[in-house]
């Protein structure tokens, strides 16, 4: 067993000051190893991705097919790409907020508060829950050209202009998550925003059918509209089935680009705004 | 490292009423000092501690930690080792093993890895957890999840510690190893500490200066020895004998007859004509000499014998005990005073 003096040396050197990037990994890493431990939950959530995958092939089954840009694909086909991104997309969107729900809840939050500012926090959250989410996608994958041989074609070409419109797509609800996490840390309380919001990102972005047939409804337009998912998909599909998809990735960039800088800054705002209120209030630290 | 704190106020609504935990104080704290803070439930402890870790904003006032204004919660962050034990471990991550949780806290704090890692084994050496170093901290005691709390704060080395009720749960080994880390800590690193605790042989061994909270005021601002002194103008210490004896009625003989406060009462000998006492009262109303005068009278008024009488230096603990029940009869009799002149 060691004594004091023997440990006093080893205390001389300073630390550093506090660095984004290494704020930031440390929370991804801390993030991961959380998830990791609750192995049960994570295996049943890639099982039920799985099955809903498979739900949606037999559902194409059904001789189904769709023209994108002139091109005629399965069901399927079509499905993959906007399932694949709807699990990432609802944790981007929840990361933040709920993470931050959490901690407010089991008490962590006064030392995460201490330490991170809302972007460490947001960016440091988001990655680490996307990074697992995406095991979905690459198990998803496997699954639909391995077992079900469903044909997909990808270049390297499309990869950056489709990495690219993911990036984009990720920030964009990260954002979201911000702002919503303002409204959660004012209150304290989950106040269902995040999943409404996933909800209609599900029914009206283009995920299980092209949103062309929304045009004769206006208020399901209305939030397809203001969905960066919509955005994002349009310019995926675009870069997949088109020829001349430089354009719409060009242009659905710039939106989802816009999109999260406003969102973003307006979010970030109000965040410091909720966390001046909890610290006048002296409620950092309640449970 | 010095910490300057003026006309520091914070009230907090609670259901429409205002509480005020900090009334106006204003507090000067050298670099190396170690400072206790003592005062009962909800005299403002907790909040100063809150304010001057950035957790909580006040009302007025201003707070400067190194001439940083605490507005400027990103800098002064970067020098506070802050650790409030009422969480009891909930500011850990509970999925998270002890060495997970306290690598995650120490790259937050800017310790380059392999330096946080040689101060984590170090310490978790010192204070016999290294064997629990993989098991997550849900299944951790009490006093195991605060001594890792204890851990995480010193690892970055801070210029300053707050430290609010830091070895709550701590058996009396590790009460000893924590008060002789903060005092090496204090004395080689000149680290200024304020240290709020109700464990009184804590405060009194380690602080050269206490402040004393009481309603969000500073009551009593000096070195331990000078309060206890200031107190022992008022304690009493007795040998006494009596054949009948009563402790309740003996109590109120002392609060009535002499005005007093008996503190503690031990029975020292058992015999067969008389019981042998020793006793430690507090004189309230009238000064010491004509407490001890009235005293020794009613003693031996009622057939006892006094073998030894005399002024004795209270513990701290009997000191500020004595001192709280003194200021709650004042502040009692103030609102008493209040009431009969209003009803007139």
């Amino acid at each position: 067993m060691v004594n004091v003096i023997e440990i006093l040396p080893f205390f001389v050197e300073k630390s550093k000051k506090h660095n984004f990037f290494q704020k930031t990994k440390a929370i991804i890493e801390a993030k991961i190893k959380t998830a990791l431990n609750y192995k049960s939950a994570f295996f049943m959530t890639l099982f039920l991705n799985i099955v809903y995958f498979f739900m949606f092939y037999f559902f194409g089954e059904n001789d189904i097919s769709i023209k994108i840009h002139g091109v005629s694909i399965s069901y399927f086909q079509y499905a993959f790409v906007g399932l694949s991104l709807q699990m990432v997309v609802g944790t981007a969107l929840a990361s933040t907020e709920q993470n931050i729900l959490q901690e407010i809840i089991t008490g962590t939050w006064s030392s995460t508060f201490f330490f991170f500012n809302i972007i460490e926090y947001a960016l440091g959250t988001s990655i680490a829950g996307i990074f697992l989410s995406s095991f979905s996608i690459l198990v998803s994958y496997f699954i639909a050209t391995v077992f079900l041989r469903v044909p997909f074609w990808f270049s390297l070409n499309f990869t950056i202009y489709i990495a690219i419109l993911f990036l984009l797509i990720m920030l964009s609800y990260i954002s979201i998550s911000i702002f919503f996490s303002s409204i959660s840390i004012w209150y304290k309380k989950n106040i269902g925003l995040t999943k409404m919001f996933y909800e209609l990102t599900k029914a009206f972005t283009g995920i299980t059918f092209p949103i062309i047939l929304l045009k004769g409804y206006p208020v399901a337009w209305f939030f397809s509209r203001i969905m960066p998912l919509t955005y994002g998909l349009e310019g995926i599909y675009a870069t997949l089935f088109s020829e001349d998809f430089v354009r719409s990735v060009l242009v659905n960039a710039s939106i989802l680009g816009g999109f999260t800088f406003i969102i973003g800054i307006f979010g970030v705002i109000l965040v410091n705004l909720s966390l001046k209120k909890i610290r006048k209030e002296g409620s950092v630290s309640i449970y | 490292m010095s910490i300057e704190i003026s006309n520091l106020t914070k009230t907090y609504k609670v259901k429409g009423r205002e509480i005020t935990a900090l009334n106006n104080i204003s507090l000067s704290i050298k670099e190396g000092e170690f400072v206790g803070l003592l005062g009962p439930n909800g005299a403002g402890k907790t909040t100063l501690t809150k304010i001057l870790a950035t957790l909580v904003s006040p009302d007025q006032g201003t707070a400067f930690i190194n001439n940083i204004n605490i507005k400027n919660s990103k800098k002064i962050r970067q020098l506070i080792g802050p650790l409030f034990g009422e969480n009891g471990g909930r500011s850990l991550y509970y999925r998270l093993s002890i060495y997970d949780n306290l690598i995650f806290y120490s790259s937050l704090a800017g310790v380059p890895k392999k330096i946080a890692k040689k101060r984590i084994n170090l310490l978790l050496d010192y204070f016999e957890l290294d064997k629990y170093r993989d098991v997550l901290v849900m299944k951790l005691s009490t006093g195991m999840k605060t001594k890792v709390l204890f851990i995480r704060t010193l690892i970055p080395n801070p210029k300053i510690l707050l430290l609010d009720e830091p070895t709550l749960g701590f058996d009396a080994n590790t009460s000893d190893k924590a008060r002789n880390i903060l005092e090496y800590f204090n004395k080689k690193f000149k680290t200024t500490i304020i240290l709020t605790s109700h464990n009184f042989q804590e405060v009194d061994s380690l602080t050269e200066r206490i402040v004393l909270i009481d309603k969000g005021k500073i009551i009593k601002d000096c070195a331990p020895e000078s309060f206890k002194q200031l107190a022992s103008k008022n304690f009493i210490d007795i040998h006494f004998s009596m054949k009948k004896f009563n402790k309740e009625i003996f109590s109120a003989l002392i609060s009535q007859v002499i005005g007093g406060q008996l503190v503690e009462i031990k029975r020292k000998e058992i015999s067969k004509n008389a019981n042998i006492f020793n006793a430690r009262i507090v004189a309230k109303k009238f000064p010491i000499i004509e407490t001890i005068a009235l005293l020794n009278s009613m003693i031996v008024e009622r057939g006892g014998k006094v073998f030894q009488l005399q002024p004795y230096q209270p513990s701290l603990k009997e000191a500020f005990l004595a001192y709280l029940n003194s200021s709650e009869k004042k502040y009692e009799e103030n609102i008493e005073q209040k009431i009969k002149i209003s009803n007139r």
